[in-house]
């Protein structure tokens, strides 16, 4: 009954349009309203889900790649990759995933990576004979590749999600090699098409243009840098290196490319703040739904519900990795960590899955989800910002999706690739 | 009624980006202090957390008027014209509820804790519970407002 309730209001709002946040909460106070308890419990929850001092490195991030992105440093990442792997065959097509890879150091939002890049990238490719839904594609898929490089917020979200029992700092070190075979997947893609289209590839400008781009662009890089060695090495916790960089991004973008005006200034920081409140009250809400799930013991009933299926790991990754898929086509990132973690993490966990691999896993997998119609942010801005209908970019995805799910098996099913890196450092 | 409401969303607006501001130079200045100043502050935590409450709660009531706030689209646009609007008008008075709700047990909330300090903080634990009456009120406004338009159409 009191399930029903809950259920049933939350799916029932959702599919009628209303923000995930409210039918979070108002599912959660009509539950508690039936079952007889007080619904001042649902408020206290939101705001001690809000109140958690890991959440406050979100804001940071949020901002830095905020600045960083109006600041101009797209440009001079993509200069850099150009002259770096350009003369590969299918060159501009790796110069976007590169590229996608060294923004995602920078931001960790998919939707920042596929305006800030595709809108130069994808006439470019164009004019150089590039197919523009092939273009898009690229650009698209590429985007993602940000969630899993480190700073990515939706890693905090997940930290927080799992209860605290995950550090920040291992998620972030854990998701720079399954970044790097995602993009090597996508270059491969990239790579094997272009050979058979014929697409062409750029001159090497030569070591000494390299070298320039490279120190143009590292002024930017170093955010990852500093957010990374501070969060590693111990000396800053993530919520001060998460502040550092937005000091950092306001530095460089001013001082050394001096591509940022006071009016941008302003308008980042009011971008910043929409997107912090509305990702932080759908975590509030979230924390008030999760506390009715918990008292009616859904974690646990579920458990045993899939309890058979701890014997069988693979089948249980496979379905866990199913049902987010499905789940992330259809809705919002930052929802689905909150809501789905609590519940699936347990039963990962029970079947010996490490809560860092799962965290990488499940990032991924909802990542794909926001290039998947119907509900793709990443898709649809870039089939946007790319002038292609939305149907003739995703008629012609399916290798690149097909790429995405190569990695996704190889996250799944080989722990080391999560693991290894956070284990070397002691993590 | 515009007019005011426009007045009050351009406050919030300001406060919500004074205190997103405001947080990031105080942990910024937590981390000058403890690392060069060598004293660190207890009460920059606590206080950068505080105003990240006010900052989402006053952001998320300038979500509904402006309507940024995620959500599931695709199935709404399936649905009729009189079924959407039917919908949307669910939905506002959904929003308009919680934002009464917000305030109300808000409301009692910090009336039951505002005798206590946050830990390392000259400030009553009741100021925590005041961001949900002030965010709370502005939700159930704009909805208000927003279900008044779509009465007049």
């Amino acid at each position: 009954m009191e399930l029903g309730v809950l259920f049933g209001a939350f799916f029932v709002l959702l599919a009628i349009g209303t923000p995930v946040a409210f039918c979070l909460g108002f599912s959660a106070l009509a539950t508690l309203i039936v079952m007889d308890i007080s619904p001042v419990i649902a408020f206290q929850r939101m705001i001690s889900g809000i109140n958690v001092f890991a959440l406050l490195a979100l804001p940071f991030f949020i901002f830095a790649g905020e600045l960083m992105t109006r600041g101009g440093i797209a440009t001079r990442l993509l200069e850099f990759a150009e002259a770096a792997v350009g003369h590969i065959r299918g060159g501009l097509g790796i110069v976007n995933v590169s590229s996608s890879l060294a923004f995602g150091g920078i931001s960790g939002s998919a939707v920042a990576d596929v305006s800030a890049l595709g809108s130069t990238l994808i006439p470019m490719m164009e004019k150089r004979g590039f197919h523009r839904d092939f273009s898009v594609n690229v650009t698209t898929s590429s985007a993602i590749l940000g969630l899993l490089i480190p700073p990515s917020h939706n890693m905090i979200i997940y930290a927080v999600a799992a209860g605290g029992s995950v550090s920040i700092a291992s998620l972030f070190v854990a998701g720079l090699v399954p970044g790097l075979v995602a993009g090597l997947c996508l270059m491969g893609v990239v790579y094997v098409m272009s050979v058979r289209r014929a697409y062409p590839r750029e001159d090497f400008p030569g070591w000494a243009a390299l070298v320039r781009t490279f120190f143009l662009g590292l002024p930017g890089l170093m955010t990852a840098v500093i957010i990374l060695g501070g969060v590693l090495s111990g000396i800053f916790t993530a919520t001060e290196s998460a502040a550092i960089a937005v000091f950092w991004a306001i530095g460089v973008s001013m001082l050394v490319y001096r591509s940022l005006s006071w009016a941008e200034f302003r308008e980042a920081a009011r971008a910043s703040l929409e997107t912090t409140a509305m990702v932080m009250i759908v975590i509030g809400a979230a924390a008030a739904f999760g506390w009715v799930l918990a008292v009616n013991e859904v974690p646990i009933r579920l458990a045993e519900l899939v309890a058979p299926l701890v014997d069988n790991p693979i089948l249980l990754l496979l379905l866990i990795n199913l049902i987010l898929l499905l789940l992330g086509a259809i809705m919002d990132m930052a929802p689905l960590i909150m809501i789905m973690t609590p519940i699936l993490l347990p039963v990962a966990e029970q079947a010996g899955v490490d809560p860092v691999q799962f965290g990488i896993i499940m990032i991924l997998n909802l990542g794909i989800g926001l290039i998947t119609p119907p509900v793709g942010a990443v898709l649809f801005v870039g089939s946007a910002i790319g002038k292609v209908r939305l149907e003739e970019t995703i008629r012609s995805m399916w290798p690149f999706y097909l790429a995405l799910l190569i990695a996704l098996a190889c996250i799944t099913f080989v722990p080391a690739v999560s693991l290894w890196l956070p284990g070397l450092f002691g993590q | 009624m515009k007019r005011w409401l426009d007045l009050l969303e351009r406050l919030y607006r300001i406060v919500g980006l004074i205190c997103f501001v405001a947080l990031t130079v105080i942990v910024g200045w937590q981390v000058f202090a403890r690392y060069i100043l060598n004293d660190s502050p207890s009460w920059s935590e606590p206080l950068a957390m505080l105003l990240l409450l006010y900052a989402v709660l006053l952001g998320a009531a300038i979500g509904v008027r402006r309507k940024f706030h995620l959500g599931l689209s695709w199935l709404h646009q399936k649905l009729s014209s009189r079924l959407q609007r039917l919908a949307d008008l669910l939905t506002l008075v959904v929003i308009c509820g919680f934002g009464a709700g917000m305030v109300t047990y808000g409301f009692q909330m910090s009336a039951q804790t505002w005798s206590y300090l946050i830990p390392g903080l000259p400030v009553s634990m009741g100021a925590q519970y005041v961001a949900l009456v002030v965010g709370g009120a502005a939700i159930a406004l704009f909805a208000f407002e927003a279900l008044i338009d779509a009465g007049d159409r």
